[in-house]
């Protein structure tokens, strides 16, 4: 037991797809300064590839990192980070994804899995603890995610076989696509799929027996023990575990995610929705579609709805339902089929189609369709006027599959709206070129959130803080740069740690006590949220480099600052270019970043034990040495 | 689902279906019990639960290395599941 690394599976294995060579290094290597999981695969990306490289480029890296605490009892310890060069603008992508194949791969004996080069045909990879193998995906190639699942369980001879896999839309490069995890969890976002797709790679199978060791498991027993009594006493929790998510908080026809702007409605034309609508896809709708709910890997929460529509056009039965499922095919484009849009999110798992990033995608389609911009000549006849279900439908299988103005659609917004052109570029709603859902003009912590999110206009990398930590009202500037400085820090630690951001009532101080029992360490929150700090300042260094990323990326679209909310409580709300700036002043202060450039400072990077990041940044001239 | 006795009355494990949601919690910590308390490794659990994904019908098995937690303060697999999928009965 001495040599174990607690609570590690021991090693990182890298895999070079263009020559098939498989080797293994060890994961004590890099924990000690980043812990695990997400700054792990950061700390690979910036020092491997060379700034310059594009996505669907061999030397691109697509890095799966399991998070520490991962394989043990630690309540939500099943996620695992993938990052690679995002799609949408050769900067950072980051996705993180639970269900059950991070803990696999972990006890498969590895923490994180590197993969470089491209496969001169499609295959998969088998890991079956030491033994790895780069596998003919002819069985597998143009099937669905649940297809493949199933084939590769099938083929193996193993029901316990762990898949993470692409879809149609990631096989065909499309950029809203991501990668599927057990059939309903979704490394979403930045392209991950396409990513994986443009390295010939279908599918990754994993299994595993080896154990994951715990250095003080009294200690451990003690710490798990006081951490369900907390996550215990969370009002919300009874609710949770019957009806899911959507259910138990944002789906109620009373809650306040309805008007304060979470629901952008046609588009982001307005952030309020007519109550008669709201009722209409409400859990008190969405409870006839619900059969039961299923939890990831060691959750006591179990917050992901079973769904089943049994009449209809829409029939379908599956896995998953979320708020943003809610925004992208139903209030997004004024639709208030709910049959509809759980038909689409099953499609979404099964086409392997990230929801936030298709369903902007289909919203902006249907802007450009009411300002006369597509005409039913660009759609093969398809009317894509507001709330129209089957027009909606049709367009996700288009965006999968690149037909029609599906082909337009999935090279993302920023570039359909240079080709469309007609003054679309104005509401092509984006964050550093990436398709953002995501409302902004009202709550300003959860807006200011989206917009500085490192991958861009991902809420839940952005936002978490805006949302749950401001005692302010919501539509107030007060507080926003600080609550978001500590969130994206607690957020950044949490992934490390491979923890569940939907377990509530689990404190930091909990998360302290759960890994020093289980490493061995003696780290102090204080110390563990340094290694937050240090992650949002490599990923900074990383859309330095690689998408030149200054204080003129960290704006909100102009639709934000120019079009007033419409209607409801907070008709008129708008975002303040003065107070922008001072969010941005306020936000770069904490991280000690230059506030005039937005780049890094010398002396910031130094006080935090990362003067090899400053050298770096220093050789391609994108450091300030001197913080002004 | 039954399994495991003592002399005496004979303690049955039960395994409520529709409580379970499939988090392998308990699998888990019957490894922690298996394992002398030193590691997590689901495999080397007594207990297995398994999804049918056709019907989305949980199932669980217990094999005859589980001792119902000899010298434990709780019997594992039920203490650790959240959603009172287990319990036992003594007949």
């Amino acid at each position: 037991m001495s040599d174990d690394h607690c609570p590690y599976g021991g090693r990182i294995l890298h895999v070079d797809l263009s020559v098939g060579r498989v080797h293994c290094e060890k994961t004590r290597n890099y924990s000690k300064r980043w812990i695990g999981g997400r700054a792990v695969n950061t700390w690979m990306l910036l020092n491997r590839i060379a700034p310059g490289t594009l996505w669907n480029e061999p030397e691109n890296i697509l890095a799966f990192g399991v998070g520490a605490l991962v394989g043990t009892l630690a309540s939500g310890a099943c996620r695992m980070s993938v990052d690679t060069l995002n799609v949408y603008n050769n900067a950072l992508g980051s996705a993180n994804v639970g269900g059950f194949f991070g803990a696999e791969l972990k006890f498969a004996g590895y923490d994180n899995l590197i993969i470089t080069g491209k496969a001169e045909k499609p295959v998969y990879l088998h890991i079956s603890d030491s033994k790895v193998d780069i596998c003919d995906a002819a069985i597998i190639w143009g099937k669905d995610t649940w297809e493949t699942e199933r084939t590769l369980r099938a083929f193996h001879g193993d029901q316990r076989l762990r898949i993470a896999a692409i879809g149609p839309a990631g096989e065909n490069g499309v950029y809203q696509s991501c990668i599927i995890c057990d059939r309903s969890a979704a490394a979403g976002g930045c392209g991950c799929g396409a990513v994986m797709g443009s390295k010939n790679l279908k599918a990754i199978a994993v299994r595993g027996k080896k154990s994951i060791p715990i250095a003080q498991p009294d200690d451990f027993i003690r710490a798990l023990e006081r951490e369900i009594s907390h996550i215990s006493k969370w009002e919300h929790i009874t609710q949770i575990r019957r009806k899911g998510f959507y259910g138990a908080l944002g789906g109620r026809a009373d809650s306040k995610s309805w008007e304060e702007g979470y629901r952008p409605v046609r588009n982001g034309q307005d952030d309020s929705w007519d109550p008669d609508k709201i009722q209409q896809i409400s859990e008190e709708y969405f409870q006839r579609f619900r059969t039961g709910t299923r939890a990831c890997f060691s959750c006591p929460v179990s917050c992901k709805p079973l769904v089943r529509v049994d009449e209809g056009e829409y029939t379908v039965e599956g896995e998953g339902w979320w708020n943003n499922s809610a925004n992208a095919f139903c209030t997004k484009i004024d639709s208030v089929r709910l049959d509809a849009a759980i038909f689409a999110h099953q499609m979404c798992n099964r086409l392997g189609l990230d929801i936030d990033n298709a369903g902007q995608a289909i919203a902006w389609a249907f802007e450009c369709f009411e300002k006369g911009i597509i005409t039913k000549e660009d759609t093969d006849g398809l009317s894509l006027e507001w709330g129209n279900h089957d027009a909606m439908i049709t367009l996700l299988d288009q965006i999968a599959r690149r037909k029609g103005l599906g082909e337009v659609l999935a090279r993302g917004t920023v570039r359909a709206a240079k080709i469309l052109g007609g003054g679309s570029e104005s509401f092509a709603l984006h964050v550093k070129k990436q398709d953002s859902l995501d409302g902004v003009r009202i709550n300003k912590g959860w807006g200011f959130g989206v917009v500085l999110s490192p991958v861009g206009g991902r809420h839940l990398r952005g936002s978490l803080g805006g949302f749950w930590m401001r005692k302010e009202a919501v539509n107030s500037y007060d507080g926003v740069p600080h609550a978001l400085w500590h969130s994206h820090n607690k957020k950044n630690l949490q992934d490390c740690l491979g923890l569940c951001s939907y377990i509530y009532g689990q404190t930091i101080d909990d998360w302290v006590s759960l890994f020093q029992a289980a490493s061995g360490s003696k780290c102090t929150a204080e110390q563990l949220l340094i290694i937050g700090v240090r992650e949002a300042n490599l990923e900074k260094a990383f859309n330095t480099l690689h998408g030149n990323f200054t204080r003129r990326d960290d704006y909100p679209c102009r639709r934000y600052y120019h079009e007033p909310v419409k209607s409801g409580r907070f008709r008129g709300e708008r975002i303040d270019h003065v107070m922008w700036e001072q969010m941005l002043d306020g936000y770069y202060g904490l991280y000690g970043w230059d506030i005039e450039t937005g780049l890094q400072t010398r002396e910031g990077l130094c006080s935090i034990e990362m003067e090899d990041v400053a050298d770096l940044l220093g050789q391609y001239c994108r450091l300030i040495e001197n913080r002004r | 689902m039954a399994d495991a006795g003592s002399s005496g009355s004979r303690m049955v494990m039960i395994f409520a279906q529709d409580a379970c949601r499939g988090c392998l919690r308990c699998e888990l910590a019957c490894s922690f019990h298996n394992l002398g308390h030193h590691s997590f490794q689901p495999e080397a659990s007594s207990t297995r639960v398994y999804r049918d994904n056709d019907t989305n019908r949980m199932t669980a098995t217990v094999d005859t290395t589980c001792d119902m937690c000899e010298h434990e303060d709780h019997i594992m697999c039920i203490h650790a599941c959240p959603f009172g999928a287990r319990s036992i009965v003594h007949v």
